[in-house]
């Protein structure tokens, strides 16, 4: 905080936590006024509380000759004002608490919902530079931290300033000299608290950084878990485990006794403030060394004294939450300001009729030209690349000048060795990244001109990673298309050959998938994913080593499954196995982003080249 | 305490040392504080003479006294608190790692059968955050736990001390408060779980969306999952309001129950006072007040200990769920038998995952491998081929029928026994984070360089290692071994393979990131250097296993034929059409 670029941070960052609770703000300074009050009421209560004690003593001393009756007449108005005081208190606390943990909830549901939608829409390099631990922290720890400062923190805040302010104004009006004792104690409360929250954090760090690494080892180990036992690595395993865990120990053990020391500390230097001012009390009571002061004043002075460390306490402990919230709601915001992907593509693709089989009559392009009139043009699936040039990192061109066509019917097909670009190629043609240059086209619009969601809806990817969802099979084959209903996913299963391993599951169609389909193969996986491109309606078919993990009896299968949906449709494929693609139109050989060679198999075997190389196995893919 | 309910305390055991001071630490510096009222009200009473005239004189040497006994605790209550807090950390810290100790090597023990059941992400969990989680709530527990009742106790005894009258007070309120605050935890718990099951939710929600941002994207699903989260979204909403604004309650029910104790005691005791000219009552006042404080806090105390188990007890059942799991593979680990050859029989065997399945995974499997031989498993995906030869090696046991390795039942073996001897090199290698040769001294620690070299050559990674890794044997290898390529990592898992020397070595998919001059050179090693190992190889290509032996075809579980390519070629249908597809290009 010495950093006042940081400190003006952190009140902005404050700023944009607070504009959430705009459309309530009534509400909040409702929340604020009672929790003001709620302290106002806990400090008068106390206040008065030894005022009728006083009250008792002075008939006792027979001061001004009062008569039982009216004593007693005294206490029950005493009691009458306390009770209405207290009443109001305990109204006001369960106000405040109760209304900021609904406007809290409110706020929150908003905060989730724009990261959420941010998180659609970032640019997919967003998410090759950020890990999803990162991302996934925004939703988990930084949003904790949230609920934390704005439920306990934000309205509590003003309840313990209005207790410091409060107690301390109470404890100069009963007396000024002893309240200095108070003082002098409150300030060595407070620079060990701040002092111990930087030592604190220190080791806290140490702590985090210790867990990290025990989990690291862990995290190896039970991946590896089936290799440690084949290989009887049991032991040696263990003990790289056992000295990892035995630091996490160390550092974590330091971190929460170094929290800890908080709590006796604090403690003691209040019954320290006590006892001293307990003392000191009495010696001016009979002596009367710091002016006037009665036997109630003393009771009162003594309460106020035993309670003046905890406000302070608790306001420091508040305004920690808050701090720690900033740093979290600073990641966040950083993220909701993140710049989103570009769409500025006027071109549509529309229905033009629902029950037309053949997509070229069901859809289309509305291309608004630049006079105003307005085109529909027939969906096809014609792609070109005209000399695009890529790169992810500035001067590290990935594709040096590619240009090819794909045109409804035919089947394209890219081999290379990994890094040569051939998934860059597909990437580009979703608009995943933007061409640095040339040009790319879809039924001779540029992809630029296109929506976003238009082309990615006229484009069927499978890559190699199928993605599946906490759902039944069923619906993660649906997920593609919303509106499919069982009979058609069945029948997509059966093209694609998923329909036996599907059946022969545990609850057929409606087992249930866990963390992203752990208990399925890999190939079962691959399957899945082809289902949902067989599905899928789009006249644009992408294979991105969509087989991989298929054995080549059963890939052939899917293929002449698949040979109808694929006769109308431009097909493009990338594989590491060239009995994939060996029935392509063209084949394209990428190496170090240029395309080496294209043709045909059996051109390209006549070349003898690169081609002809792998086919014959003189060189290995890497 | 017998292991049915799932106790702590094992794993407190190492260190109860800690424990008990810690315990006794923080008993003694609570009884210390706890003394304070009580100690105010002798200096108040006693230290003070009421003069007739209305003002007061005081004893100076008692007062004194008195304070300096306060001082003196104070301090103490200090030391004594320091030391509790350094004690409980070295205890609970000290479980946690006990916990996780015995949980690794708990897991290490599982069976294949134990690790599908878990899923490797969810044992991750209940390793790390999950036993952070458990022993950050044993650290802050600890204190309030043992406070709470001892306070309260010992607050009520000196209150009816003090005077029984105005312990009336607390005989209510406690009682009340006490019902209230269970009450509302009662109230609360199910609510928390609740909202611990939806945040789980919308997290694993968000990761989902996450992980499949290219799929998601690639079919324009942005509004799809926005719609999704947001229903898990405001379910989390409208949870997280009721649970939270029950425990709002706590705070007013507790500022509630400590005024109406205030208000009660003025009432009472000045009445008392009044009524009956009873002085000394109205000294007492002012030293219940602060006994008002204590008590009720103590209770407030307890009620949020309840609310901090409540939010752990997810990840200890989560925990415990390890601990109980049964590895039903018995070792038979005394046994001496030594496996003397590397010959394999399967006697009518048949397996399956799950006991309630219906169809068996393999069926009715018979085949016997001479020692030394080489075979290969050829299928389709899905057709079980791994499963077949996990059962080898006992990751699975199988129910029914009979494996026997050099005749004897595997059974008969050690776990130890039976892997040393069984070498196998797994479909996804797997590398682990140290050097090249760290990770090939998995296969033997105590392999010479030779060993290791002789090992390379045989498995064709000799040449790569030395030229084209930056450090040779001693480059570092990163988590997953992403900084070699697949090929390069099938190797070395070969070459780890073969430094157990094993009397069979398998060989599961390794060869498919290999360009065929060198799996024709490696295969080519394997026979002429080891002639005596019984070699196990499992593909998809065709070519790589057309010299073996023989050849296992796997259909569905079933063995569909055995022989040596040139039989299977006129006798197996299945083998001819692979043979087929994967030929053909070449014949042309």
């Amino acid at each position: 905080m010495k950093n006042p670029k940081h400190a003006a941070n952190i009140s902005k960052t404050l700023g944009r936590v607070l504009s959430y609770f705009k459309p309530y703000w009534f509400l909040l300074v409702l929340v604020i006024l009672t929790a003001i009050g709620t302290a106002l009421s806990n400090i008068f209560g106390t206040f008065f509380a030894g005022q009728v004690t006083d009250h008792i003593l002075a008939y006792f001393n027979q001061e001004n000759n009062i008569i039982k009756e009216v004593a007693l007449d005294t206490l029950h108005h005493d009691i009458i004002l306390i009770v209405s005081l207290y009443a109001g208190g305990v109204f006001c606390a369960l106000f405040h608490n109760e209304l900021m943990v609904f406007l809290t909830q409110k706020v929150l549901f908003q905060l989730r919902t724009e990261l959420m939608g941010k998180m659609q829409e970032l640019p997919i390099s967003y998410f090759d530079t950020h890990t999803h631990g990162a991302i996934m922290t925004l939703f988990t720890n930084d949003i904790d931290a949230l609920v934390n400062a704005l439920n306990d923190s934000l309205a509590n805040i003003f309840v313990s300033a209005t207790n410091m302010v409060g107690t301390i104004v109470c404890l100069f009006i009963i007396n000024v000299p002893l309240t200095m004792i108070v003082i002098f104690f409150i300030i060595v409360m407070l620079v060990f608290l701040f002092v111990n929250a930087k030592i604190n954090r220190k080791y806290f760090v140490q702590q985090q950084k210790a867990l990290a690494d025990v989990n690291a080892v862990v995290e190896e180990d039970i991946a590896g878990v089936k290799v440690i036992k084949a290989f009887n690595h049991e032991e040696q395993s263990f003990e790289k485990f056992e000295k990892a865990n035995i630091d996490w120990r160390k550092a974590a053990t330091n971190s929460f006794f170094r929290t800890q020391v908080t709590t006796p500390f604090f403690v003691s230097i209040s019954y320290l403030n006590f006892s001293i001012s307990a003392v000191a009390g009495v010696t001016a009571l009979c002596t009367g060394w710091a002016g006037a002061l009665t036997f109630g004043g003393l009771q009162s002075y003594l309460v106020f004294c035993r309670n003046a460390c905890q406000p302070f306490n608790y306001f420091t402990l508040h305004l920690n939450n808050i701090l720690a919230m900033t740093a979290g709601a600073e990641r966040i915001f950083a993220f909701l300001d993140e710049k989103a992907e570009v769409d500025e593509g006027k071109v549509e693709l529309i229905k033009l009729d629902e029950n037309d089989n053949d997509f070229t009559h069901r859809y289309g392009w509305r291309i608004i030209h630049e006079d105003g009139s307005e085109e529909i043009r027939p969906l096809r699936g014609v792609i070109q690349f005209k000399n695009v040039h890529f790169s992810y990192v500035k001067g590290h061109e990935v594709l040096k000048g590619i240009t090819f066509e794909a045109h409804p019917g035919k089947k394209v097909a890219f081999v290379g060795s990994t890094g040569a670009g051939k998934t860059t190629i597909i990437s580009l043609l979703a608009r995943f990244y933007p061409i640095d240059s040339g040009s790319i086209t879809y039924d001779d619009i540029s992809i630029y001109d296109i929506k976003l969601e238009s082309l990615r809806r006229a484009l069927s990817m499978v890559t190699q990673d199928t993605h599946l969802f906490t759902e039944s099979i069923e619906d993660n084959i649906r997920y593609v298309r919303r509106h499919s209903t069982s009979d058609e996913i069945k029948t997509a299963a059966e093209k694609s050959h998923a329909d036996s391993f599907i059946r022969r599951s545990p609850q057929g169609y409606q087992t249930m998938l866990y963390d992203d389909g752990s208990n399925l193969s890999e190939g079962q996986r691959q399957l899945l994913g082809l289902t949902r491109a067989t599905l899928n309606q789009p006249p644009v078919m992408i294979l991105d080593e969509a087989t991989s993990n298929i054995d080549t009896r059963s890939e052939l299968l899917i293929q002449q499954g698949l040979n109808d949906l694929m006769k109308e449709r431009t097909v493009m494929v990338i594989a590491h196995r060239l009995s994939t693609i060996r029935d392509a139109d063209e084949i394209m050989v990428l190496d170090h982003g240029t395309i080496i060679e294209r043709g045909t198999q059996d051109e390209l075997l006549a070349l003898k080249g690169s081609y002809y190389d792998l086919y014959t196995g003189k060189v290995e893919l890497a | 305490m017998k292991q049915k309910r799932f106790s702590l305390w094992p794993y407190i055991r190492p260190y109860k040392a800690k424990f008990f001071i810690a315990c006794i630490c923080i008993v003694v510096e609570n009884a210390l504080e706890i003394s304070l009222p009580f100690l105010m009200d002798i200096l108040l009473t006693k230290g003070m003479v009421h003069q007739n005239d209305g003002s007061y004189t005081y004893d100076a040497g008692f007062v004194f006294m008195m304070g300096g006994i306060m001082i003196g605790f104070a301090i103490s209550a200090f030391f004594l608190g320091l030391a509790s807090a350094k004690f409980t950390a070295k205890a609970g810290r000290g479980m946690g790692f006990e916990l996780r100790k015995q949980e690794y090597q708990k897991i290490q023990n599982f069976s294949f059968k134990n690790l599908d059941h878990f899923r490797l992400n969810s044992l991750m969990t209940r390793m790390t955050n999950d036993v952070q989680i458990i022993s950050d709530t044993f650290c802050s527990v600890l204190r309030p736990l043992l406070r709470a009742p001892f306070q309260l106790v010992f607050a009520i005894t000196f209150a009816f001390i003090i005077s029984s009258q105005l312990s009336i007070v607390f005989a209510i309120v406690v009682p009340t408060l006490a019902i209230l605050l269970i009450l509302i935890v009662m109230l609360t718990r199910p609510q928390f779980y609740k909202l611990q099951a939806s945040l789980d939710r919308i997290n694993r929600t968000t990761n989902e969306s996450l992980t499949a941002m290219k799929l998601i994207r690639a079919n324009a699903k942005r509004d799809y999952e926005i719609e999704k989260f947001t229903t898990v979204n405001s379910e989390v909403k409208s949870i997280g309001q009721k649970a939270l604004a029950l425990l709002a309650t706590n705070m007013g029910i507790m500022n509630m129950m400590t005024y109406v104790c205030i208000v009660g005691i003025l009432l009472i005791g000045g009445r008392y006072a009044l009524r009956y000219d009873d002085a000394n009552m109205a000294n007492h006042i002012a030293s219940f007040l602060s006994y008002t404080n204590q008590t009720l806090a103590s209770l407030i105390m307890l009620s949020n200990v309840f609310m901090m188990f409540t939010r752990s007890s997810a990840s200890l059942a989560r925990v415990k769920e390890v601990f109980e799991s049964e590895n039903e593979i018995k070792d038979n680990k005394d046994s001496t038998l030594e496996v003397e050859n590397g010959s394999v029989e399967f006697k009518d065997v048949s397996f399956k995952y799950n006991e309630n399945a219906e169809e068996y995974v393999l069926k009715d499997i018979n085949f016997t491998i001479p020692s030394g031989h080489f075979v290969g498993i050829l299928g389709e995906t899905g057709s079980s081929k791994s499963t077949l030869i996990y059962l080898m090696e006992r990751f699975y046991d199988i129910k029914e029928g009979e494996i026997l390795i050099a005749n004897h039942d595997i059974k008969e073996y050690s776990l130890h026994e039976l892997r040393e001897q069984i070498s196998i090199s797994f479909q996804a290698p797997r590398l682990f984070t140290g050097t090249v040769r760290e990770n090939l001294l998995w296969g033997n620690p105590d392999a010479t360089q030779e060993e290791i070299e002789t090992a390379c050559k045989i498995a064709c990674c000799y040449d790569f290692i030395v030229n084209s890794l930056d450090h040779g044997f001693d480059t570092m290898i990163s988590q997953g071994g992403n900084n070699v390529s697949g090929g390069q990592r099938q190797r070395l898992c070969i070459a780890r393979a073969l430094l157990k020397k094993p009397k069979i070595l398998i060989l599961d998919d390794s060869f498919s990131a290999l360009d065929r001059i060198t799996e024709g050179q490696l295969k080519k090693n394997l026979k002429n250097y080891l002639p005596e190992m019984t070699k196990i190889v499992i593909s998809q290509k065709v070519s790589t296993i057309a010299d073996a032996d023989n050849i296992i075809v796997l259909d569905n579980g079933h063995i569909s034929n055995i022989g040596n390519s040139e039989f299977l070629k006129e006798h197996d249908h299945i083998y001819q059409d692979i043979y087929k597809i994967q030929t053909e290009g070449l014949a042309q």
